[in-house]
């Protein structure tokens, strides 16, 4: 009975680790592997973590169990040892994850800066946000520039909006302004890793790359009201002349009178 | 160790009990509840059962009904309340080059000097048996407005005939009906539009009469009673009225008046129709049932 | 603690606690009953003796959430295809059926059960055991006994949409526009503007003209892009069968809530409780009942039927490409000039835009308080203003935000001009030639961008006789 309770504690993290280790497999695990720049260092950051915390969890769950086994193992009666702690003990087990942590601090700076510090991110976008984002309860509202003008942070004549739909380019660095309406949403695109608060009042650049073309998710991710769980978007990720061809074709869209038919299928 | 397995034997049967409340099946008949349900669909034919061939519009002709008609009037009893004029020439209302040009009378009372009451509908709900049905002339009836009046204040009209909206004054209108069982329209009317653009066709009779109002002007007021038989009138400025080629019988008439408690001054008014005759019928409107 | 008494406490928990994630309701929704039913009196609402009252005909003709009714008269797409039986031959316990279908209607490739329509069968569910589209031959069971004639109609695999439709609705829709779409959903109380309620058979952002209805394309147009400046979102994630199910699931809700409406407008006048209460002074209330019941039973069916048929007609013409509302003229191009002339249509007294939106367009016209009573019924408003056929206060549109809630191309404004805002005091200006309406959306359009208010074109509103004389020409 006694044996229970330490085997107990040493079957739960073998499990736990098996069960990481059969999760990739089972596609248990990440949507995808990162398909942005930003999305595999990252990933990265993730990994390190993992592996720092695994082994901690592995070595305290292995002692644990280990010292309830000696209790278990041992024969009734004996005297019990009393310690009054060690001091050498306590300053190691303090130092040593000190300096862990210190560690993994120091390792996501870089990462940290390249995501949020303006001043880093590639000359090519800083200046062109390819669109401004607005979060509301509970859809995403759109606003391009019009075709060959720069997007400015109050709407322009000739601005192009959609709704629920952001068409990026692929392969190249793109940024967003994210702006919220009303209360804060997130902007968090799980397959390139992208996740930014939308505060209200700030407009936030956010910028990523995306490595294939194709349609990504993009989810909020932060409680915003009872529609928080299904407000959704679609990226589509293109080639800059698909991306052009579009915005075309929503200006033709936007600017339709009823008389002259739309040459194309109209936008969906 | 035994407060513990009793715990989670609670946990464990509270909650299959509210699992097995909540499923439901696809495919099935209604199953269980809550808003995810699959309803079922019960598919009816178009035709009730017991539809009639006759509803309630339209009557057959028969030419061997014989025939009476009745003549009137709506004779106001008890002392008449002083009626102030609805805009007195040079009033600073709005658009008063036009609206305040000349005294505009309080319509909803308009009493003669014997005491006869104009702008009272006298009509028949439905249409008799034996009566004549009514056709739509092909001519519009002609409704005008000037220095913000419309002319005519009450009309009855037949189904199906166009009224054409015709103003008369410089300032924009905008029509706005009031129906119960047609459909209601409310479109802008251009100044001086002696074409008449708008046109409109009430294809349902009503129960009572309808509000014509401008909501640009929103002292304006008129009222359109369409019905689908021709036994209905209004009273002139003399408060008489006559009805003619009504079946012979007893028939129920209603009295209605915009001034009236309720509208109704009488919700059913017999009056036996005598064939060849013509029947006189006083119609009395007690002041207290005024509602000004 | 003895066991009995344990094992006790343990199921009084345990009873305790699947009521509370379960409830104690039979969790059965239902369609709601709209006020102005409810100021029938009681007999109206249910019926005398065998004749059936709103109330019992609603639930005849269109059912509940859990068992809908599929009217056939009603433009509706049930989903699946109508057909008729050609030949019907019992084989043991099951029949094999031929079926041909109805007119235009193509059968499914895949069908499960078959609804009966018409004939001795009517109204039941049978299954199909096997089912071959190409013949329409098809093995049918769960008969019970019923056979089928030739010549009765069914629908097979009927249904398929609204149900898929009411699923969808009750999921995404409900909470606001609540379960018989009456706009008095749980959150319905915490917006503004209020959702829509359906049962007017009228909707404000449509693209056909003032007298039709609102078309399938325009309630899809909705649900895909939303409505922006309001709490209806867009639903351009969901797939293209999902929208159609929830569109044709709207209709027929606001179909209910019309033939709901036009049947209390034929008792109305006469069998409301303040009418009836008015006609105690010269009647027996057992008389008026038993003029009730002989309506109720004598002419109400063919009521009915009436109201069906205009349902149908109503619904199926604003689908109409004569419903649609087409420009006579290509918009004209966005210039100065154009607005220019956009503003001074704007402040004319031919239109009287600035009435309501404001000689700025900011929304703030004096007609904003020229409403101090209902029109109709003459009680006082709460607020004074423009109030909408819902009784919601409307305010004009403040034309400077560049929110526009029907849409923001030009054809959009072109018909909220043309037709009106229905439902709303917003009137038609469909005799307007529709140049000017053109000059007028290029003027709407720029009036967000204006350096400061009221900065187009003319400097000062026109409101001297001068432009009076000037105002006919403008029937050009």
């Amino acid at each position: 009975m006694k044996k229970f309770w330490a085997l107990f504690f040493w079957f739960w993290p073998l499990v736990a680790l098996y069960v990481c280790l059969i999760a990739p497999g089972n596609n248990w695990w990440f949507p995808s592997k990162p398909l942005s720049t930003m999305g595999h260092q990252i990933d990265g950051l993730f990994y390190l973590i993992l592996i720092i915390v695994t082994v901690t969890f592995v070595g305290t769950e292995f002692a644990l169990g280990y010292a309830l086994w000696m209790g278990a193992t041992k024969e009734p009666g004996r005297r019990a040892w009393f310690s009054h702690g060690s001091h050498k003990l306590e300053v190691v087990w303090t130092i040593v994850p000190a300096f862990v942590l210190v560690f993994i601090s120091l390792t996501q700076l870089d990462v940290l800066a390249d995501i949020r510090v303006l001043a880093r991110f590639p000359e090519s976008v800083k200046e062109a946000p390819v669109a401004e984002v607005m979060a509301r309860q509970f859809e995403w509202r759109i606003r391009y520039p019009k075709p060959g003008t720069e997007l400015m942070t109050s709407p322009q004549p000739g601005d192009l909006y959609f709704v629920n739909e952001v068409h990026v380019p692929a392969t190249v660095p793109t940024m967003i302004n994210l702006r919220t309406q009303d209360v804060q949403h997130a902007f968090f695109v799980p397959r390139l890793r992208v996740k930014q608060d939308a505060v209200p009042g700030l407009i936030i650049p956010v910028w990523f790359e995306i490595e294939e073309a194709g349609e990504y998710e993009l989810l909020c991710a932060e409680l915003c009201g009872w529609g928080h769980y299904k407000m959704k978007a679609r990226i589509i990720a293109d080639s800059p002349e698909g991306v052009s061809a579009y915005l075309t074709r929503l200006e033709r869209e936007q600017n339709e009178d009823g008389v002259q038919e739309a040459e194309t299928a109209s936008v969906k | 160790m035994l407060k513990f397995r009793s715990g989670i034997l609670t946990l464990a049967s509270g909650a299959m009990l509210s699992l097995s409340v909540g499923c439901t099946e696809y495919g099935q008949p209604a199953v269980g509840g809550g808003a995810s349900v699959v309803p079922q669909v019960v598919f009816l034919a178009s035709e009730s059962e017991s539809g009639d061939a006759e509803s309630a519009g339209g009557a057959e002709a028969t030419s061997e009904v014989a025939v009476g008609s009745i003549r009137g009037r709506v004779q106001i009893v008890g002392s008449v309340p002083e009626m102030k004029l609805l805009v007195k020439a040079g009033d600073d209302i709005k658009d008063k080059e036009v609206c305040a040009a000349v005294d505009v009378p309080d319509e909803r009372l308009m009493v003669s000097n014997d005491g006869g009451v104009a702008n009272v509908f006298v009509y028949l709900q439905k249409a008799p048996k034996g009566g004549r049905p009514v056709t739509a002339p092909a001519e519009p009836f002609v409704f005008d407005q000037k220095n913000c009046r419309f002319y005519p204040h009450t009309v009855v009209l037949p189904v199906n005939q166009t009224v054409r909206v015709l103003s008369n004054d410089s300032v924009a209108h905008n029509t706005h009906t009031y129906p119960s069982k047609n459909n209601s329209v409310n479109s802008g009317v251009a100044p001086m539009d002696r074409e008449g653009k708008l046109e409109i066709v009430y294809r349902k009779a009503e129960a009572v009469p309808l509000a014509v109002k401008c909501d640009y002007h929103t002292w304006m007021n008129a009222w359109h009673l369409p019905l689908d038989h021709p036994y209905g009138a209004v009273t002139n400025e003399a408060g008489d009225f006559a009805i003619a080629d009504i079946p012979a019988g007893t028939h129920s008439f209603v009295v209605w008046h915009e001034a009236a408690d309720g509208n109704f001054v009488q919700r059913k008014l017999a009056v036996e129709v005598k064939p060849g005759e013509e029947t006189e019928v006083k119609i009395e409107y007690p002041a207290a049932l005024l509602k000004l | 603690m003895k066991s009995h008494v344990a094992w006790l406490k343990r199921a009084g928990i345990a009873g305790l606690l699947s009521i509370v994630v379960s409830g104690c309701s039979d969790n059965n929704s239902s369609f709601s009953i709209s006020d102005r039913t409810r100021s029938l009196i009681p007999e109206a609402q249910t019926g005398v003796s065998e004749a059936p009252g709103v109330v019992k005909l609603l639930d005849e003709k269109f059912g509940d959430p859990q068992t809908l009714k599929a009217w056939s008269k009603l433009p509706v797409q049930w989903g699946g295809a109508s057909a008729k039986v050609e030949v019907f031959a019992a084989d043991g316990a099951d029949a094999k059926v031929k079926f041909v279908a109805g007119e235009g209607q193509t059968f499914p490739e895949k069908a499960t059960f078959v609804n009966v329509v018409t004939g001795a069968g009517a109204g039941r569910t049978l299954q199909l055991s096997s089912w071959d589209a190409a013949t329409g031959e098809a093995v049918l069971t769960g008969l019970g006994g019923a056979t089928l004639a030739a010549g009765d109609t069914c629908s097979i695999d009927g249904g398929a949409v609204i149900q898929s439709g009411r699923v969808l609705y009750m999921r995404h829709c409900s909470h606001c526009h609540g379960t018989a779409g009456d706009g008095n959903g749980p959150t319905a109380q915490y917006l503004y503007p209020r959702p829509r309620d359906y049962r007017h058979g009228v909707f404000k952002f449509t693209s056909t003209n003032d007298m039709s209805k609102v078309s399938r394309e325009d309630l899809l147009r909705v649900l895909r892009y939303g409505i922006p400046g309001t709490y209806m979102p867009s639903f351009l994630l969901m797939k293209d069968e999902e929208l159609t199910a929830i569109v044709e699931y709207v209709r027929f809700l606001s179909m209910r809530g019309e033939f709901e409406r036009k049947l209390v407008n034929e008792l109305a006048s006469d069998y409301s409780e303040e009418a009836v209460e008015s006609r105690l002074k010269d009647e027996q209330r057992a008389d008026i009942v038993g003029e009730l019941a002989k309506f109720l039973a004598e002419d109400v069916p063919g009521v009915v039927d009436g109201i069906g048929a205009e349902l149908e007609e109503s619904w199926v013409a604003a689908d109409s490409d004569e419903a649609k509302i087409v420009p006579s003229v290509p918009r004209v191009p966005d210039s100065e000039e154009s607005r220019r002339r956009g503003r001074e249509l704007y402040l004319s007294k031919t239109l009287n835009c600035a009435d309501c939106h404001g000689i700025d367009g900011a929304g703030n016209g004096p007609q904003t308080v020229a409403f101090e009573k209902n029109p109709i019924t003459n009680v006082p408003y709460d607020e004074p203003g423009l109030h909408d056929v819902w009784d919601n206060l409307n305010q004009p549109r403040n034309l400077h935000t560049g929110i526009f809630r029907g849409g923001r191309r030009p054809i959009d404004l072109f018909c909220r001009i043309h037709a009106g805002i229905k439902g709303s005091r917003m009137p038609s200006f469909k005799n307007t030639p529709h140049e000017d309406i053109w000059h007028i959306v290029n003027y709407v359009l720029s009036i967000p961008f204006e350096p400061e208010p009221g900065a187009t074109g003319v400097a000062s509103a026109p409101a001297a006789p001068a432009t009076e004389a000037a105002a006919p020409a403008a029937g050009e």
